[in-house]
């Protein structure tokens, strides 16, 4: 029931120990965030639960971040994605934009600023 | 117009690659310091065997960090001087740390078979991790999808070669033999030769020094 109150956040990125630690962080917040490690993974995650916010790095193995992001969106049109990565390609972030999701971060992400991001967002 | 020469293209891509790892390596040690500041300043329960734990990790990641730069430093040096002795070994051991990046993004993987022992050829280094690079790299480009390179080292002395062998579809065989012809072309000059082996269905390539003192 707790669970159910919370923002849930899936948080999709091949860096395990990365995506483990901010799930950590962010559940230690009060979110009900999720970490995941590929497109695999994540659209399991999707069809079990409805999230409020998806986290996906841009450069996933096996898929691209922005090609799961359209898959997500089809799966629930109400997701809000932020793309994250460690590269600095404007292109791509723009590429990202264009395709539907929110905000296009660069890592390391400043978790004060994401959370105000997350917040941003849903109250737009 | 200005094209970048491939050379020059070979450096940009393995600093992007070093770069996506060490950016990485800096999350995580800045996240993990981040949780440990949230415990302490948000009151949460930090025990002393979580605590260990998280900076057994930061020193792991600061770690991992260490042998990139110390890898990519070498990688830079290697223009300092055209022609010198150099170890293949040591030279194999960064290639496939600064490759790192773009295996895993491809869904490949080095299997990689040559003692830690000291292999000393006399060639030019950049173009022999040049060489290295355009074969791998041509690899990773023909063939999309999950599969492993082998990387060996073969002979002693002066018949040193490296080897890399791969799986690769029949219909690219020959896009992939004039891409080594022509990558045999340019490091000649360098003291390196480069031989296609079509043994089916692996795409080998083996890497030789044509005068090896």
């Amino acid at each position: 029931m707790e669970q159910e109150l919370k923002i849930k956040i899936l948080i999709v990125d091949d860096e395990v120990e990365l995506a483990e630690i901010l799930e950590e962080r962010l559940n230690f917040r009060g979110f009900y965030a999720k970490s995941v490690v590929d497109h695999i993974q994540a659209i399991r995650e999707a069809e079990k639960t409805k999230y409020d916010v998806a986290l996906i790095d841009v450069k996933l193995k096996g898929m691209n971040g922005i090609e799961l992001m359209k898959l997500l969106l089809e799966m629930n049109p109400e997701l809000k994605v932020i793309l994250f990565t460690g590269h600095g390609s404007e292109g791509e972030g723009k590429r990202g934009l264009e395709s539907g999701a929110v905000r296009y971060l660069f890592k390391p992400i400043d978790l004060e600023k994401l959370i105000s991001e997350i917040n941003d967002i849903l109250k737009s | 117009m200005f094209k970048i020469s491939d050379e020059f293209e070979v450096v940009a891509k393995i600093v992007a690659g070093v770069t996506h790892q060490l950016n990485n390596v800096f999350s995580i040690v800045d996240e993990i310091s981040g949780s440990i500041q949230d415990t302490i300043n948000l009151g949460g329960n930090l025990t002393a065997e979580n605590l260990k734990k998280k900076l057994d990790k930061i020193s792991h990641h600061s770690q991992r960090g260490k042998v990139l730069v110390k890898s990519l430093n070498r990688f830079v040096h290697l223009r300092d001087t055209t022609f010198r002795e150099i170890d293949i070994i040591e030279l194999l051991e960064d290639f496939v740390l600064l490759h790192s990046h773009f295996i895993n993004q491809k869904g490949f993987r080095f299997a990689t078979c040559f003692e830690e022992e000291k292999k000393l050829v006399f060639c030019s280094p950049f173009y022999l991790f040049y060489a290295c690079h355009q074969i791998v790299w041509n690899f990773l480009n023909i063939k999309n999808e999950n599969s492993e390179i082998k990387i060996s080292v073969l002979g002693s002395a002066d018949s040193l070669k490296i080897v890399f062998s791969t799986i690769l579809p029949k219909e690219s065989k020959s896009d992939f033999n004039e891409l080594i012809v022509s990558l045999g072309q340019i490091v000649s000059g360098y003291n390196i030769g480069v031989n296609l082996k079509d043994e089916e269905p692996y795409a080998t390539v083996e890497v030789c020094f044509i005068h090896n003192k």
